[in-house]
């Protein structure tokens, strides 16, 4: 087994195959993650007033020249959006600022109690300029965060593997896997005395989301689209398996946003996860049920 | 009515985009203007001394406005659960940060 890991974004990111030692293997693999989070980290940043995701906020209701990287994460995003009917919604930027998740090192407590909505439905994108323009609906701001590590353990994953590698991408707690025997990745809610749940994967993922790591006085950072504030859920975590890091990602948002409705949402579409809360532990689809002892 | 994202094509670019096989004439013009790659094959695929980089976004991430269709969006709008091969019951191995999903 070989693992390299970086930390950035304030989580741990880790790119592990299966593999007998390699010091030229283990290099390449280091090169290969620290250069695509550094290029994710430029497309799409919310923090960096020279990523392109930052001249596009600048400028809502216009259209702004893009690379197709960027087309690429904001695609992800979309297609999350749509998947759960706008509740996982990447246009929610300046309701995110407003709770107070402004500033990547110092998460302040908001002041600002307007409401921000969304409208991801009104996102263009086309062909032009260098490369392509994108358009996002006047007063909003986009927030790729939600989906972006997970578009990025998803293309790792397959990069990976079309190189010939059984492989394991972890960006944060979004989790894929493409190999031909199982290897198993722990569902850890986060929550202390909440034991971690494992889950065999060949070619899947798993994803865990939840309240308890990016909060701050008064709020955290999971919006609700349809309050435009932080999700008012019970959930501390949760976390869901699809096929891919972007499915499960936006599964598991989901599910918190919908707080007692989330069970009943991702049973109805099929989906395994496991939503813990500080009375216990609720599983849908084939995840084992857990009594507690 | 479409409920995907509202996504606007020039004439001509979106000809060669829907165009069967025009992967590579599309990627040669987005090679041309952006400079942004180095050595890229037709696969759209590169290798970092032997590890293949991911694939290139040109040619994977523009839906014109003719893959729109409805057989499109219902491939694309609904979230693919777990693979039969997914088990719950495993567990075989230790725990560790690598292969541990946590919120963050």
């Amino acid at each position: 087994m070989i693992t390299v890991g970086i930390n950035t974004w304030k989580t741990q990111l880790w790119l592990s195959v299966r593999a007998t030692a390699s010091p030229g293997l283990e290099r390449n693999l280091r090169r290969l993650l620290r250069d695509e989070v550094s290029r994710l980290d430029a497309l799409a940043s919310r923090f960096r007033p020279d990523s392109e995701l930052s001249a596009v906020n600048a400028a809502a209701g216009e259209w702004v020249g893009v690379s197709w990287g960027f087309v690429s994460v904001l695609t992800a995003c979309l297609d999350a959006a749509q998947m759960t009917g706008g509740l996982v919604d990447p246009t929610l930027g300046r309701a995110v600022k407003a709770a107070g998740y402004d500033r990547w090192a110092q998460q302040t407590t908001s002041t600002d109690s307007a409401v921000h909505s969304g409208n991801w439905r009104g996102v263009g994108i086309r062909p032009g300029g260098a490369q392509a323009q994108v358009l996002t609906p006047a007063g909003t701001a986009l927030d790729l965060g939600s989906v972006a590590k997970a578009w990025l353990a998803d293309r790792l994953a397959k990069a990976v593997a079309a190189s010939g590698y059984e492989v394991c991408a972890n960006m944060g707690g979004d989790v894929r896997v493409m190999t031909t025997a199982p290897w198993t990745v722990w569902a850890d809610p986060g929550l202390p005395g909440e034991s971690s749940a494992p889950v065999d994967l060949t070619d899947a993922a798993v994803a865990t989301s939840g309240v308890g790591h990016r909060r701050w006085a008064g709020g955290h950072h999971i919006i609700d689209p349809r309050t435009g504030r932080p999700a008012d859920t019970q959930w501390w975590s949760v976390s869901a398996v699809a096929a891919s890091a972007v499915h499960a990602n936006a599964a598991a948002t989901t599910g918190v946003i919908l707080g007692s409705q989330g069970p009943a949402w991702l049973s109805a579409h099929g989906l395994d996860a496991r939503f813990v809360s500080q009375e216990g532990v609720v599983t849908t689809g084939r995840w084992p049920s857990e009594v507690a002892a | 009515m479409s409920s995907t994202p509202r996504i606007i094509a020039t004439t001509a670019s979106a000809a060669i985009l829907a165009a069967t096989g025009a992967g590579a004439a599309v990627l040669a013009v987005d090679m041309a203007t952006s400079g942004a790659n180095q050595a890229v094959d037709a696969s759209t695929t590169e290798t970092l001394n032997g590890l293949k980089t991911p694939q290139d976004d040109r040619t994977t991430v523009y839906r014109s406005p003719e893959d729109d269709s409805d057989e499109h969006e219902q491939s694309t709008s609904k979230i693919q659960p777990a693979p039969p091969s997914t088990t719950y019951q495993g567990g075989n191995g230790g725990q560790s940060s690598a292969n541990t999903s946590k919120s963050s």
